[in-house]
C-alpha cells in the first residue's frame, strides 16, 4: 500500500523539482538533527516560499497578558526566533498568475489537508496557504509539483513570482502578448547560477501597454513594457522600481531592448547585482538602491558591458521560435449575448466584473475574491466552471481577483449564475468595494494594525452604498498594508493606508496613515504620501468625508488624483484633523482594539496609569511637532520648492531625534550634539531598532544629515519625505519602549 | 489504516441565530482561560466569506472551527498532527473534544438559548486523500474503525452514508443516530 505522496506521484513530479524537494526534505531532517544552523536553514526555507507568521517566535499577547506557546518540538527552531513547530505560511508562485484547472484541484487539496482551507491571492499573483506546519511542506511540494506548479525561489532573495498583464493575449490596448516572454523569463532565472547571490529579493514584472496599470510595471526591480519598434517586438525596459517602506519610480533602463536580448540583460543585471549590491545592510539592498548609489547612467554601463562579457547561451533565444505556446483556444465557439435571459444581479455584475476581450464575441469575467480568498470548495467548483466554459485559462490578479479568458459572450448569464451558486458572485471588481489588502496583524509578523479587519469593514460599509454610488466614487481604489512595507501596495491607490499605532497615556492605539496623490494607471505612475494619522476605528469616517468632499468640490471631468492635487495636501489634512483625536478608554474602549479582533491594542503587560487616557507627554508634544514639519515638507515638495522641502524633512527628523534625547537628558544641545546623543543613547543601544528593520530608519535620519542634498530633485526630496515620516514612526515605536 | 488527520463536525440547529463574527470575542476568550485543549496559538477570521471555515480556534493540534464550508453552519473539529494509539480510540478523542466545545458554545452567555447543535447527525471527514481517498473502497476500509468509536458516542445504533462520490472530493461520512438523543451534553457524559 502507498504510505507517501512521494511513492504515490512517482514520476509525475519532474526529476528536477523532485530532487529539489528531496534536497529540502533531507535539509529538514538535518535541521531536527541540530546538523544545520537555523540561520541557514531559514534561507533554506524561505527559498521554498516556506516563511514565518506571526507569533512563530512562541508568544502571543492575549490582550490580558503574553502567553508562552510552548510547542512540543521545544527550543527546535526554524530560523532566528522562529519556533519549529509555529505555523507557517507557504507561498506559492504563479507566474504571471496563470493557472489550470487541474492547478487549482491540488492547490484546494493541499489547502484543506496542509492549511486552514483558504486559498489567498497576492498582490503579485501568487497564492499563499496560512498555518502550514514545516514537516508538511514537502509533501505538499510534491503534489504541486505533479501539476506543474513549484515554490522554489517564491521567498528569499531570489528573483520572486513573475508577473504580467492578466490580460495579455486578450487586451485591446496591448501592443503584444507579454504571456511567453514572461514565462521564458520565469523559466530562464528560476535556480540560475547568476541568481543565488543576491542581497535581496529580485522582482519583475511584464506590461503589454504604458497607459494602463497591466502589470505595474514602474514599482519593479525589471520592469517590461511591450513595444513595436520598425515592425520588431522588443521593450521599453525599466530598472530599480520598487514599493517597500520608501517607493521609487523605475528608471528608463532603455528605451527599446530587442525582444532576443531580453533575457540575456535580465541575466547581466542579475550579475552586476549579485556583485555590486548590497550585502550586509538587507535595509539598502535591493536593486534600487544599487542604481541610485551608481546613477543610472554608470549601472547602464556595468549592465552593457556584463553583457557583452556573457557566453552565448541558446536559451536565450530559443523560446522565441514557439512563441504561441502560450497562446490559448477558445473552447466554444463566439456568439452574442443578445437577447438571451439574464439573471437578476448580472447587469451590474457584467457592468464591473465584464471585459471585453479584443476577439469578437469574447469576454473576460473577473470573479471577485473577498480580500483575495477563496476556500477549497470554492476553487474545485472554479476550476469545474473553467472546464465548462473555457477550458483551461485562468489567470491570478495583482488585485487579488481570479479572470476566466475566452468566455463567449452568450455564456455569461449563465456563468454569472454558476458563480452565484458557490458565492461568488459579487459585482464591484476593480471599483471602491475591490479593496485590495495586505494579510496584516492577521497573520503576517511584520503587521502593526490589522489591514484585513479594516479592508473587510470597508467593504461591507461600502458594498451596502454601491448601487446609489456616483460613477466617480465607484471607481476609486481603496489599498491597505498593515504596515509600512507596502504589501497592500498603498502607495499606489487613490486612497491608501498604511499601519501605524500612537500612544494615549499608557494605552496603544491602533491607527492607520492615510496616503493621497498615488496612481495607479500608467503601471503605477505615481506613489501617494502621507499626510495624517488617524484612529482605525475612524478609516471609515475618512472615506467617506474624502468621496463626499470630493463629490461636491470636483471640476468637471476632473479625477480623484487631479482634485487632490488642486486642492493640496493641507487642506486633506485640514479636513481630516479633528478625526485624528482619541477619546479617553473609559469614553469608547473600542478605539483600543483593532477591527474584528477584540484583544486590547497593547504590548500585553503594559500596566496602566492613574490618569491613563489623559496623560500627554512632552515627548508626545515633540513627536507630534516632528509630525506637522514632515508634512509642512510635503507641502513645499508640492509647492515645487525642492531645497526648502528637503531642509524641513531633515529637521523634522533633527526634532523627533531632538525630543527622544530629550526624554533621556536634561539639554539635547545644537544639532551635532543631538545627532551624537541619539546615536549613542538610542541607536547604539538599540533601543530605536526596529524589530525587523533593524536600524534602517536610524540610518536615515544619520544619513540625512551627514550628507544633505545638494541639488535636490523632485524624486530625492520625495523619497526624503518618506523617509522623515518613517523616522518619526520609528520614533513613535521606540516611545513605547521608554 | 494510518489515519491521523480528519474532522468531525456538529451542525448548528439555527444557523442563522447568531452573527459569525460572534464568535471571534468567544475564541479569544477561551485562549485567554485555556479553555479547551490543545496549545492554543491565535483566531482566524474568515467571516466575509459566506461558505467558509468561518471563524477558527487554530491549535497545534486542531482547530476548533465555526464552519460553513462543509455544509451549513457547525462546530468542525479538524485534527492535524498525528496522536499514538488506535484509529477507534483517536476517532472517539476527537468526538468527545468536539462535543466538549459544543456544550462549552451552548453555555457561553452571549449564546445562551440560541446557539444549539444538532446532536444526532454529525459527519466525520477524513482529511487525508493518500490513505483514504473518497472511493468505495476507501469508506469500506474505514467503517470498522469508525463503527467502533461511533459506539462510544451512540451505543444504541447509527447509520453511516458516504457524502459525495467526487474523488477529488475529501471522504465525508454522514452518522445519524438511529435513537433520538437528547442533546450534545448527553453525548459528552458518555465519553468523559
Amino acid at each position: 500500500m502507498t504510505s507517501t505522496w512521494k511513492e504515490k506521484l512517482g514520476d509525475r513530479v519532474p526529476p528536477d523539482l523532485a530532487r529539489e524537494i528531496e534536497i529540502f526534505e533531507n535539509e529538514i531532517a538535518l535541521r531536527k538533527a541540530g546538523k544545520i544552523d537555523e540561520k541557514v536553514f531559514a534561507e533554506t526555507r524561505l527559498r521554498r516560499g516556506a516563511y514565518g507568521q506571526r507569533y512563530d517566535n512562541g508568544q502571543r499577547s492575549d490582550g490580558l497578558k503574553t502567553q508562552t506557546l510552548a510547542y512540543p518540538s521545544g527550543e527546535l527552531t526554524k530560523g532566528p526566533t522562529t519556533m519549529w513547530d509555529a505555523p507557517g505560511m507557504q507561498r506559492i508562485k504563479i507566474p504571471y498568475g496563470g493557472l489550470t484547472p487541474v492547478q487549482l484541484e491540488a492547490l484546494a487539496d493541499c489547502a484543506e489537508e496542509y492549511s486552514d482551507g483558504i486559498l489567498h491571492v497576492t498582490t503579485r499573483q501568487d497564492i499563499q496557504l496560512h498555518y502550514v506546519h514545516i514537516e508538511e511542506t514537502p509533501s505538499l511540494f510534491r503534489r504541486l509539483a505533479a501539476t506543474g506548479i513549484t515554490t522554489r525561489e517564491a521567498c528569499g532573495n531570489t528573483v520572486r513570482n513573475v508577473t504580467g498583464c492578466p490580460l495579455a493575449g486578450v487586451c485591446r490596448t496591448e501592443t503584444f502578448d507579454v504571456t511567453p516572454y514572461a514565462k521564458a523569463c520565469a523559466k530562464f532565472l528560476l535556480g540560475h547560477k547568476d541568481t543565488q547571490n543576491f542581497g535581496r529579493k529580485f522582482k519583475i514584472a511584464f506590461s503589454g501597454c504604458a497607459e494602463q496599470a497591466c502589470g505595474l510595471a514602474m514599482m519593479h526591480d525589471i520592469g517590461a513594457v511591450a513595444k513595436v519598434k520598425n515592425g520588431k517586438r522588443g521593450f521599453e525596459f525599466y530598472v530599480g522600481g520598487g514599493l517597500g517602506s520608501v517607493p521609487n519610480q523605475a528608471k528608463l533602463f532603455d528605451e527599446f531592448l530587442p525582444e532576443e536580448e531580453l533575457l540575456p540583460m535580465a541575466q547581466a543585471m542579475s550579475r552586476v547585482f549579485a556583485r555590486l549590491g548590497e550585502k550586509k545592510n538587507r535595509n539598502t539592498a535591493r536593486l534600487k538602491f544599487l542604481v541610485n548609489k551608481l546613477g543610472l547612467e554608470e549601472f547602464r554601463r556595468l549592465v552593457i558591458e556584463e553583457r557583452k562579457s556573457l557566453a552565448d547561451d541558446p536559451a536565450w533565444t530559443a523560446y522565441l521560435r514557439n512563441l504561441h505556446v502560450t497562446d490559448e483556444k477558445a473552447l466554444k465557439p463566439a456568439a452574442a449575448l443578445n437577447g438571451r435571459p439574464k439573471p437578476e444581479g448580472f447587469d451590474e455584475w457584467r457592468r464591473t466584473n465584464v471585459y471585453a476581450q479584443s476577439q469578437a464575441g469574447y469576454a473576460v469575467a473577473t470573479v471577485t475574491l473577498p480580500l483575495g480568498d477563496f476556500t477549497a470548495r470554492q476553487a474545485r467548483a472554479l476550476a469545474d466552471i473553467a472546464r465548462k466554459y473555457v477550458g483551461e485559462p485562468m489567470r491570478l490578479t495583482v488585485e487579488q481577483n481570479l479572470l476566466f479568458r475566452w468566455v463567449s459572450e452568450a455564456d455569461l448569464p449563465a456563468l454569472f449564475g454558476d458563480l452565484r451558486e458557490i458565492g461568488l458572485g459579487e459585482p464591484g471588481a476593480g471599483t471602491i468595494v475591490d479593496i485590495t489588502a495586505c494579510p496584516g496583524t492577521d497573520t503576517c509578523k511584520l503587521g502593526i494594525s490589522s489591514s484585513r479587519g479594516l479592508a473587510g469593514e470597508l467593504r461591507t460599509r461600502l458594498a451596502s452604498r454601491m448601487v446609489s454610488m456616483d460613477e466617480a466614487v465607484r471607481g476609486l481604489k481603496i489599498k491597505v498594508s498593515g504596515c509600512f512595507n507596502s504589501c497592500g501596495q498603498h502607495h499606489i491607490a487613490d486612497l491608501g493606508f498604511y499601519g501605524v499605532s500612537r500612544k494615549k497615556g499608557s494605552w496603544t492605539v491602533p491607527h492607520f496613515q492615510v496616503l493621497v496623490g498615488g496612481q495607479w494607471d500608467h503601471n503605477a505612475g505615481a506613489y501617494g504620501l502621507a499626510v495624517i494619522a488617524i484612529p482605525s476605528k475612524r478609516i471609515p469616517d475618512v472615506v467617506d468625508r474624502m468621496t463626499e468632499a470630493f463629490l461636491r468640490e470636483r471640476q468637471k471631468g476632473e479625477n480623484f488624483q487631479a482634485w487632490i492635487k488642486r486642492i493640496g495636501k493641507a487642506k486633506v489634512r485640514a479636513m481630516l484633523e479633528d478625526l485624528a483625536a482619541i477619546p479617553g478608554h473609559d469614553e469608547n474602549p473600542s478605539f483600543f482594539s483593532d477591527w474584528r479582533d477584540p484583544r486590547e491594542y497593547s504590548t500585553g503587560d503594559m500596566g496602566i496609569g492613574e490618569c491613563a487616557g489623559e496623560v500627554v507627554s512632552p515627548l508626545d508634544f515633540g513627536l507630534a511637532a516632528a509630525e506637522r514639519e514632515a508634512f509642512e515638507a510635503q507641502l513645499t515638495l508640492e509647492a515645487g520648492d525642492f531645497r526648502r522641502a528637503a531642509d524641513q524633512a531633515v529637521s523634522s527628523m533633527m526634532t523627533a531625534a531632538k525630543e527622544l534625547v530629550l526624554s533621556k537628558t536634561a539639554a539635547a544641545g545644537g544639532a551635532p550634539e543631538i545627532v551624537r546623543e541619539f546615536r549613542e543613547k538610542f541607536f547604539d543601544t538599540k533601543l530605536f531598532w526596529d524589530p525587523f528593520a533593524g536600524g534602517k530608519f536610524a540610518q536615515y535620519f544619520f544619513h540625512a544629515v551627514e550628507n544633505p542634498p545638494q541639488n535636490p530633485t523632485s524624486d530625492a526630496v520625495h523619497r526624503l519625505v518618506e523617509e522623515a515620516q518613517l523616522f518619526i514612526e520609528a520614533a513613535h515605536s521606540c516611545r513605547l519602549k521608554l | 489504516m494510518d489515519l491521523h488527520k480528519f474532522c468531525v463536525k456538529y451542525f448548528a440547529e439555527n444557523p442563522s441565530a447568531v452573527e459569525i463574527g460572534s464568535f471571534i470575542p468567544v475564541f479569544h476568550r477561551w485562549i485567554q482561560k485555556q479553555a479547551v485543549e490543545g496549545l492554543l496559538v491565535d483566531v482566524a477570521d474568515y467571516g466575509h466569506l459566506p461558505q467558509s471555515p468561518g471563524v477558527l480556534l487554530v491549535s497545534h493540534e486542531a482547530d476548533y472551527c465555526m464552519d460553513a464550508m462543509e455544509g451549513p453552519l457547525g462546530l468542525l473539529y479538524n485534527r492535524k498532527t498525528s496522536i499514538g494509539g488506535r484509529l477507534s480510540d483517536r476517532i472517539a478523542d476527537a468526538f468527545r473534544v468536539a462535543l466538549g466545545a459544543c456544550v462549552k458554545l451552548e453555555n457561553e452567555p452571549e449564546f445562551l438559548g440560541r446557539v444549539k447543535f444538532r446532536a444526532g447527525s454529525p459527519i466525520f471527514i477524513a482529511n487525508d486523500r493518500l490513505n483514504v481517498p473518497n472511493t468505495e473502497e476507501g469508506f469500506q476500509a474505514l467503517r470498522s474503525d469508525l463503527s467502533a468509536a461511533l459506539a462510544k458516542v451512540y451505543p444504541s445504533n447509527f447509520e453511516l452514508r458516504r457524502i459525495s462520490t467526487d474523488p477529488r472530493a475529501r471522504l465525508t461520512v454522514q452518522v445519524t443516530s438511529i435513537d433520538p438523543v437528547r442533546d450534545v451534553a448527553s453525548l459528552l457524559a458518555r465519553l468523559s
